[in-house]
């Protein structure tokens, strides 16, 4: 389980910037390999395939968001409302789905405690590329009421990289409905990148696509 | 003694209830001189919720509660073990236990009175399981240590938390955390 | 062998962990951890005046969060010796009554979500949405309420809520015949739930269970029957009350729960008084402690609050039913098999925001 960033947040340095160090180098490998792999290939071929295939795909991951299905607080109940009868969520494509390891964003609805903060770190990092994560509600943002508790993370961003902020307390399912679709919006605007999916996604976006 | 402006404790003109006169009159036979007083309480205001309350206090001399306890449970059918509760005085800790009888709806409120320093007592949960979390709770919080306890430690805290954050000098947020 | 469900696991509804040692496929002990969602809120109550407290108690229990409000109010009146006005009564009835049919109908959903009947999670959840709709009228939210005040009410509720929530109630008292007809025929919720997380009376009583987990055991008690608060001497209303212990028992306690919810909030539509609709209250509380228990649709809670003579209060305290019922779930769950944890939890009805506080 990687502590690392929160031993470097307890000495407080920043924990945002964590991820995109390490996935910075592990990029510069990948683009190196790639590079030495496929010599026989012309790099307008690969740009060409790049942006077809990666534009299809942009919309598959768009279009079929699984979440994980991890209910935390007040804020859950609003999104187990969001997908029920009424405010039917899964004509967006959502499908909750109970196991991290095959999941594509996290819902983080609620108050972060001290308690909880490595475990949803855990869940996080057992998600695989490419993932992003929902801060649903004050409390997932910045703490919310109980930014005074001894116990509350102030918002869950100190913990991972948080995509869309969805403010309310708790936001109605139409407001999260909105957030899910400006989170469908963020992935369609990604570059599209077929060939070094994930890893070339996950630079984009903390490099500046946001 | 009262701040200055503040407004006075309601005094009940009502009597207490018999059956509560009765079992405070048990109690104080039973367990003569070992609780320091046991009362049956007024109802305040039969429109908030019609109750029936008998006080005992301890004070410091707690050997007598684990028999009272146990009394109260066998003999006078107080089943139900619902609140425990630990208030933190500036110079004392104060622990009381409420309990319930089922079947004549009384509920027995026994204040004990510990050193802040060190706050040791008896375990209410040899005698009612219901006890056991809602002391481990206390213990969490306040730093209660209850004496012959089956499984003392934090139930709501993370395991290697340092402090009991209900005491009034703890500070929310300790010097060095921003987090 | 230890095995870890959850925090995060589709059937811990909540964020809790239950520890369970099995050997094999029997479960031989079990020790529930909780704690992931502590947020202070005693804590915080101290630093806050009472009414600003009241939002953080809302959060609480955010299934049942009138109840809670209202529980935290009733003490701060009990306090202060404020005397509310009977239609404040009447409405606080009323609407407690129909945040329990909102709560048991969203635990419905969820239990029988775990059971694998994902249809019976859809209905419950329609027919909560409306009751969700009639509170937004009166209060202007889905979920956070902040309905009532020291004394009262803050908005009073008019003739077109009353008309409309009889229409409701009486919807969703039809609807509860479907649901049995449902779950009762069905061979697989019987075989998954009957005679599965069996407790019995002596050990439900001694261990702290309360609510419709200690009804399904044979103890008849219900705080609105034996020490009514509010208007509750008044209504007309049953407990049910089964003997087995086990998941089915506390299911069908709750289905019969919810229609006679239905009917108390139908009771006070039609006899709700004229009147005031909120009290005098002091803005500072005396230097003694209060306590009053509700019951909650998880079982007895209290709230024990101690003044300071200021506008604060000094030590707050709430016992929340779920809290000691998650503790006896260890007894229930001797002996039985790991594909039984997800009933057995549910059948509990566990909402962590009341047990972390």
């Amino acid at each position: 389980m990687d502590l690392e960033p929160l031993a470097r947040a307890a000495e407080g340095e920043g924990v945002l910037f964590t991820r995109s160090k390490e996935l910075l180098m592990r990029t510069q490998n990948l683009i190196e390999r790639q590079l030495v792999e496929a010599p026989f290939v012309s790099t307008f071929v690969k740009r060409l395939v790049d942006k077809s295939m990666g534009e299809i795909l942009k919309v598959g991951q768009a279009a079929s968001i699984w979440p994980l299905h991890l209910g935390i607080a007040c804020c859950a109940i609003e999104m187990a409302a969001m997908g029920a009868s009424r405010f039917d969520a899964e004509r967006l494509g959502i499908l909750f789905w109970s196991s991290p390891r095959q999941c594509d964003v996290l819902f983080i609805n609620g108050t972060v405690s001290r308690k909880f903060a490595p475990r949803l770190r855990m869940l996080y990092d057992q998600m695989p590329e490419p993932k992003w994560a929902l801060a649903v509600g004050n409390c997932a943002i910045s703490g919310g009421p109980f930014f005074e508790g001894y116990n509350t993370v102030l918002g869950a961003d100190q913990i991972l990289p948080v995509d869309v902020y969805v403010p309310g307390c708790p936001p109605r399912p139409e407001a999260m409905l909105f957030g899910l679709i400006k989170l469908q919006e963020k992935i369609l605007m990604q570059r599209a990148d077929f060939l070094g999916t994930g890893i070339r996604q996950e630079l984009a976006r903390e490099a500046g696509a946001h | 003694m009262l701040p200055p402006g503040a407004p006075p404790v309601p005094v009940s003109t009502l009597p207490p209830a018999p059956e509560c006169v009765e079992l405070a009159a048990r109690i104080e036979e039973a367990f003569k001189g070992k609780v320091k007083a046991a009362k049956a309480m007024n109802p305040l205001n039969p429109g908030i919720q019609k109750e029936l309350n008998v006080f005992v206090d301890v004070a410091t001399d707690h050997k007598a509660l684990p028999d009272l306890w146990r009394w109260l449970r066998d003999k006078e059918g107080f089943d139900h073990c619902s609140l425990v509760v630990a208030i933190d005085h500036m110079d004392r800790i104060e622990v009381k236990h409420l309990l319930f009888s089922y079947t004549s709806h009384i509920t027995v409120e026994t204040s004990a009175t510990l050193d802040r320093i060190d706050p040791l007592m008896p375990s209410a949960s040899l005698a009612w399981r219901g006890a056991n979390w809602l002391e481990r709770e206390q213990f969490d919080l306040m730093g209660v240590k209850f004496v012959d306890h089956p499984d003392l430690r934090r139930v709501l805290l993370p395991d290697d938390w340092i402090g009991h954050p209900l005491r009034k000098d703890y500070e929310f947020r300790q010097a060095g955390e921003w987090w | 062998m230890w095995i870890n469900i959850g925090p995060q696991h589709p059937s811990t509804h909540g964020l809790w962990d239950l520890r369970i040692k099995v050997n094999g496929e029997v479960i031989v002990d079990s020790d529930p951890q909780v704690g992931y969602l502590h947020r202070s809120v005693e804590k915080i109550c101290e630093r806050k005046e009472f009414i600003m407290a009241m939002p953080m108690t809302e959060r609480l229990c955010y299934v049942a969060n009138m109840n809670w409000t209202h529980l935290y109010v009733h003490a701060v009146e009990k306090l202060m010796n404020v005397e509310v006005p009977d239609r404040a009564k009447w409405i606080r009835v009323m609407v407690c009554e129909m945040n329990r049919v909102a709560s048991h109908l969203f635990w419905l959903g969820a239990f029988v979500h775990d059971i694998g009947n994902l249809t019976m999670f859809l209905w419950p959840i329609r027919e909560r949405e409306y009751v969700l709709d009639l509170l937004e009228y009166i209060t202007g939210a889905r979920m956070m309420y902040n309905y009532p005040r020291i004394g009262g009410q803050v908005k009073d509720v008019d003739d077109k809520f009353l008309r409309r929530s009889k229409v409701v109630m009486d919807m969703i008292l039809e609807r509860t015949f479907e649901y049995e007809k449902m779950l009762d025929e069905s061979d697989m919720f019987g075989v998954r739930t009957k005679g599965v997380g069996v407790i019995d009376r002596a050990m439900a009583k001694n261990a702290g269970l309360t609510g419709p987990a200690l009804r399904a055991c044979g103890v008849d008690f219900d705080v609105r029957k034996a020490t009514p608060y509010w208007a509750y001497g008044e209504v007309d209303f049953e407990v049910p009350v089964y003997d087995e212990g086990d998941c089915f028992a506390r299911y069908r306690v709750r289905l019969e729960e919810i229609r006679e919810s239905c009917k108390i909030v139908k009771q006070c539509a039609d006899r709700m008084p004229e009147g005031e609709f909120i009290g005098k209250a002091p803005r500072v509380a005396p230097k003694t402690y209060a306590w009053v228990r509700h019951e909650d649709p998880r079982g007895e809670s209290m709230c024990f609050i101690m003044g300071t003579g200021g506008k604060n209060a000094y030590r707050v305290k709430f016992r929340s039913p779920a809290f000691v019922n998650i503790s006896a779930l260890p007894i229930m769950l001797l002996g039985y098999k790991i594909p039984d944890v997800p009933a057995v939890m549910g059948s509990i009805d566990v909402c962590i925001g009341e047990v972390d506080r």
